[in-house]
């Protein structure tokens, strides 16, 4: 029997992620993918980054990660969002080519050395005393394992429907893994049930582009990848995206059509995302609105196709050809591939430690839509955490968990332990207390010490980011030393205007200047911010709470409190105080019974 | 774990006076004041002893009792000595246990918190104890018998659901700018109502809080202004020395009375009068720092009080009840104001650099002043004896008070049956022409229900009142503060900071409502805004 160190189940965004930082951690790994072609495919939108996304790819890129460089590779769209509503909330998003960006990580994956793809449906976890130890694909053919990543995307007990039609897949064209979800819940493992959706795409050629409104990308944007070079950049000519907007016409026909809806006919059972909903589900719950934005994204300089961003719907083709066409710009438009909802499985994230290994079962892993997210970035940057943390447990080496002071991505993975998910989870930089420190501009100087420590960034660029983080550093004990840092608080001055009367100032570059100006003006707000929340982080939130602690027996815990710390089992009692509903009383509780336990 | 020694009696004086000891050294150290303990007490045994200071003078007798660990109160060896309850013998016997070593004054609530953290009292059981102990007058046994109030629960409603909407629409515009395009634009003008009801929400909880720990009221002034004839005259009793000679009262004196339902604790300080000297600065200190810790100070002047000397003692402290004391001596004091001028209704007496009043008062602080945290009531408990005296966070912030928050248990009431309005100094006016002025005289009593009126109506406030703890206070303050800084950064800042102090805000508030801010505003996003492609 072959025999790795790694397993990577799945090679979609938390996959490549994932096996890529084990074999650069110097692992043996094999990714196991249905198709090889498929890898790294975006299913959905066109786009990587947006607001909270682009902070997790920058994070992503910090850590060592590949999405921000392939987004480079592949980017014909370059936005910069929030540019007015201040520094710690601008993003950027790039538009790329599908084919592109696909093409970009799958030769990456290739050439990477220890990295073994092999083509094959895995279907049972081999565990040994609660220990993973290897994999069996459904041909039969087994592969040992010190450690295995499952990231299996959307395509556990995948149902696809469009219309009435239902059909079994993960995703047009793909087949739906089955023998992996039997094999989990055999393991003991709960699975609960997701819904999403994807839009129609449309040809390029049958668009009156004429008749809708142009939206250009930045003219010189700076590259995502802190391992892209400046210049020359970008590196593909641009693609301009375009807007129209559904109208009357398009609400009623989608309205005298929800009976075909297998959404509004109970045909689907799983939730689907609040953030993105179908255009029924938008028509139906805002039906007041007059219209709605259609985002129309070329996929790419060869590709015939455009993703009408907005449009997500289950409709039958009919419906949905009727309604596009309503659209103004899209009256002769030509379908090349229906929309479609897509069911699947989920594993409830709360079975998880911080590290996204599985409780039940140690050297397991999960990452990706499988934990119940939604997004490429967020399933990426679970990949990236859960690739390094396997890899870090088969070298023995301490596991990689990140304060929520660090990183808007160990938010996303403390929410999904702590608090579990009750739609397809999205970021937001909402869920992050921290996010005025938590800055796309800051993400080297917060991670990449981080990333050298794991082995997935060098010495040599760790000790760039190093200098660089000094430079700001030392310009603002400078810039307080000469008496003008109080100067540039002030909301009518900025760095750049404080030129003429700062002679010595000594020359640094541009975004080296933005994060001077930030720090100097956000200092009060930033210790504000962190005195309230810091004061809300008991003493005793380092406390371990041991494996197996029985809740139902402390004194006066309500049994919901009960119920809900069963579920969770927090590894530490600031775990606990985060998890949802749990009053301050409950924990006071929990406290004195811990402390009763040790002593 | 140091031990902890406190009163577990309120300050005044009452039948019996309880010190408590909880800790390792709880024995040894009351050893140093008792006579007649066997080496080895029986536990939850009473035992008849004699008390005695340093040199083994016997100052009284009374009892005490042991509880070893873990079966006491807090879980802890636990000491009692029950004497009697003068403030002085108190405090002396306090002040010798308190020398040994490893034995500290406990902080307010600290007796409650060790118990409650070795498992001994449920939360439930520590607030309902402590409420009930603490509820020393009738207001406070309605307010702490009443569940949470429909009135309040509409009020933070009122300010929650506006606060979360535009929570909602700022961090939309944030996370999907897209979507929700615009709607952060008038965030300035959404804050303005919002803080002003914060403010009011805010006043009418901190006089609740008043009702909940007793109100302290402060005399001061002027040497010689009938301070202490009035001070007894408002208590009822001849406690303050009261002589025609200026400056008779040498110590700071307080007592407890209850006045419309509102336990006040009464303070007289020291008079001053102007006269250099250490001695005479050492006794400004001392009423400075009762004035301090007053929840109203009532500035008493002689009726031969000029206007600068008026003038400099309203600069004291903010806004202070003015009254003119001897009002027997002189029925009409200071016609039509020349000689001090009229008050304003805000309360500002003009320039703050005045000359600071002194005088030959050199009054000491009474020793039990800054003991009164813990306080018993052994109708709390009946029949066990272990739990006869349970501390109550009575007057401060206590940790303890901050593990209280039970989200939705808030026993907040608004209290009917205060006192009704009434016209400031209405009887003052029709008798002697003065507008805004309380004349009073402690001798004759002429005055008095006025001056009475005026004290809980200065209290209780205008609006409704609403009892709420200590810890809720605090959080309505920081919604408060949060709200402010969010509105001046919507004119000099980001949005980004504008909803960040929105969310100190809103978590702020969740402490007292209970609410999931995470979750709430999550659905609040979603219901406001079509989100999605």
């Amino acid at each position: 029997m072959e025999s790795y160190d790694v397993i990577v189940v799945g090679l979609g965004h938390a996959g490549c992620e994932a096996a890529l930082a084990c074999a650069r951690m110097g692992l043996s790994t094999l990714g196991l993918t249905m198709r090889a072609d498929r890898i790294a495919l975006m299913s959905c939108n066109p786009a990587i980054g947006g607001t909270a996304k682009g902070h997790l790819v920058r994070e992503l890129d910090a850590l060592g990660g590949e999405m921000a460089r392939a987004a480079d590779q592949a980017g014909t769209h370059f936005v910069t969002l929030n540019g007015s509503k201040g520094p710690a909330v601008r993003a950027t998003r790039v538009l790329c080519e599908r084919d592109v960006y696909a093409e970009v990580m799958q030769a990456t994956v290739r050439a990477q050395a220890r990295l073994t793809v092999v083509e094959g449906e895995a279907s049972v976890l081999e565990v040994e005393g609660a220990r993973v130890v290897g994999v069996t694909l459904q041909d039969g053919r087994r592969f040992a394992a010190r450690a295995v990543v499952v990231t299996t995307g959307t395509f556990l007990q995948a149902l696809m429907h469009l219309g009435d039609e239902k059909s079994v897949g993960g995703r047009l064209g793909d087949a739906a893994a089955t023998g992996l979800s039997v094999s989990l819940r055999a393991l003991g493992f709960s699975l609960g049930r997701f819904k999403t959706g994807t839009p129609a795409r449309l040809l390029k050629d049958s668009i009156d582009w004429a008749r809708c409104e142009r939206q250009p990308g930045e003219v010189s944007p700076r590259p995502f990848s802190l391992r892209t070079p400046r210049a020359p950049f970008p590196l593909r000519a641009p693609l301009d995206c375009f807007v129209t907007h559904t109208n009357a016409q398009t609400h009623g026909i989608l309205r005298d059509n929800l009976h075909a809806s297998p959404l509004f006919q109970g045909e689907i059972v799983g939730r689907g995302p609040r953030y993105c909903p179908s255009v029924e589900d938008k028509v139906v719950r805002f039906a007041h609105r007059a219209r709605h934005t259609v985002f129309l994204e070329p996929e790419g300089h060869q590709s015939p196709l455009v993703y009408p961003a907005g449009l997500s719907t289950s409709m039958p083709a009919e419906v949905q050809l009727r309604f596009l066409r309503s659209i103004v710009g899209l009256e002769e438009v030509q379908v090349a591939r229906y929309g479609y909802a897509v069911e699947y499985d989920y594993a409830p994230p709360t079975q998880l430690h911080a590290t996204l290994e599985t409780k039940r079962v140690a050297g397991l892993f999960f990452a990706g839509q499988l934990n119940g997210t939604s997004g490429y970035e967020e399933a990426a940057f679970q990949g990236l955490l859960a690739g390094i943390n396997a890899g870090l447990q088969v070298q023995g080496a301490p596991a990689l968990v990140l304060g929520r002071d660090e990183a808007h991505g160990a938010v996303l993975l403390d929410e999904l332990v702590t608090r579990g998910v009750d739609e397809p989870f999205r970021m937001m930089t909402s869920r992050s207390e921290h996010r005025l420190t938590l800055r796309e501009g800051n993400a080297e100087f917060r991670l990449r010490a981080h990333g050298a420590r794991v082995g997935l960034v060098s010495a040599v660029e760790a000790a760039s980011s190093a200098q660089r983080a000094d430079q700001v550093r030392g310009e603002l004990a400078r810039l307080e030393g000469a008496r003008l840092l109080a100067k540039l608080r002030r909301p009518e001055v900025t760095y750049a205007s404080l030129a003429a009367e700062d002679v010595h100032r000594p020359a640094l570059p541009e975004d080296l200047c933005a994060e001077v100006e930030v720090e100097a003006k956000y200092a009060g707000y930033v210790k504000q911010a962190q005195t309230t929340w810091t004061r809300k982080v008991e003493s005793h939130d380092a406390w371990r709470i041991p494996e197996g602690f029985r809740y139902a027996e402390v004194r006066g815990l309500s049994r919901e409190a009960v119920e809900k710390l069963e579920l969770v089992r927090p590894d530490t009692v600031g775990h606990a105080r985060r998890v949802q509903g749990l009053t301050p009383a409950a924990m006071s509780l929990l406290l004195v019974a811990l402390r009763a336990a040790k002593a | 774990m140091s031990t902890i020694a406190a009163l577990a009696t309120g300050p005044s004086a009452g039948g019996v006076g309880i010190i408590r000891l909880s800790g390792p050294e709880a024995l040894g150290a009351a050893r140093r004041v008792v006579r007649g303990l066997p080496d080895a007490p029986v536990p939850r045994h009473a035992y008849f002893t004699r008390f005695t200071d340093a040199a083994g003078a016997v100052l009284d007798e009374g009892l005490t009792l042991y509880f070893a660990a873990p079966k006491s109160f807090t879980g802890e060896a636990v000491v009692e000595l029950h004497a009697h309850g003068a403030p002085r013998l108190l405090s002396m016997l306090l002040a010798e246990v308190l020398r040994h070593e490893g034995v500290r004054l406990a902080t307010p609530g600290e007796f409650t918190r060790r118990a409650f953290l070795s498992g001994r009292v449920d939360l439930t059981r520590a607030e309902a104890v402590a409420d009930l102990i603490a509820a020393e007058s009738e207001a406070q046994v309605r307010a702490a018998a009443a569940q949470l109030s429909g009135e309040l629960t509409a009020r933070l409603e009122a300010l929650h659901a506006p606060l979360l909407a535009l929570q909602a629409d700022v961090e939309g515009a944030l996370d999907f700018p897209e979507e929700a395009e615009g709607a952060e634009a008038d965030a300035a003008a959404r804050l303005e109502p919002l803080v002003a009801h914060v403010r009011s929400l805010l006043g009418d909880a901190k006089r609740g809080a008043l009702i909940r720990r007793g109100a302290r009221v402060v005399l001061y002034g002027p040497v010689n202004a009938g301070k202490s004839t009035l001070f007894n005259a408002l208590i009822g009793a001849n406690r303050a020395l009261v002589d025609a000679e200026p400056g008779t009262t040498r110590d700071t004196l307080e007592a407890r009375v209850e006045l419309a339902g509102l336990a006040v604790t009464l303070v007289d300080t020291a008079g001053l009068r102007e006269g250099a000297g250490r001695l005479e600065a050492l006794g400004i200190e001392r009423t400075k720092e009762a004035l301090r810790g007053a929840d109203l100070a009532v500035l008493v002047l002689p009726p031969e009080a000029t206007v600068e000397q008026r003038a400099a003692w309203g600069a004291e402290v903010n806004a202070p009840l003015e009254v003119w004391g001897k009002a027997d001596l002189s029925p009409s004091p200071c016609e039509s104001g020349e000689r001090a001028g009229v008050r304003g209704r805000t309360g500002h007496y003009g320039p703050r650099s005045t000359p600071s009043p002194s005088g030959q008062g050199r009054g000491t602080v009474s020793g039990l002043e800054d003991q009164r945290s813990e306080a018993a009531d052994p109708r709390a408990v009946p029949n066990q004896v272990e739990l006869v005296a349970v501390p109550v966070l009575a007057d401060q912030r206590s940790e303890v008070a901050d593990a209280r928050a039970v989200p939705g248990q808030v026993d907040l009431v608004a209290v009917s049956g205060r006192a009704e309005q009434r016209t400031r100094g209405s009887s003052s006016r029709d008798m002697q022409g003065a507008p805004d002025r309380l004349a009073v005289s402690g001798l004759t009593g002429a005055g008095l229900v006025e001056l009475r009126d005026e004290l809980v109506a200065r209290l209780s406030g205008a609006g409704a009142v609403i009892s709420v703890s200590e810890r809720h206070v605090l959080a309505l303050e920081q919604v408060e503060e949060a709200l402010s800084r969010a509105r001046l950064a919507a004119d000099v800042a980001t949005l980004e900071v504008v909803a960040g102090e929105l969310s100190l805000a809103v978590h702020a508030l969740s402490e007292l409502t209970g609410a999931d801010a995470s979750t709430d505003l999550l659905d609040a996003i979603f219901q406001r805004f079509c989100i999605g492609k």
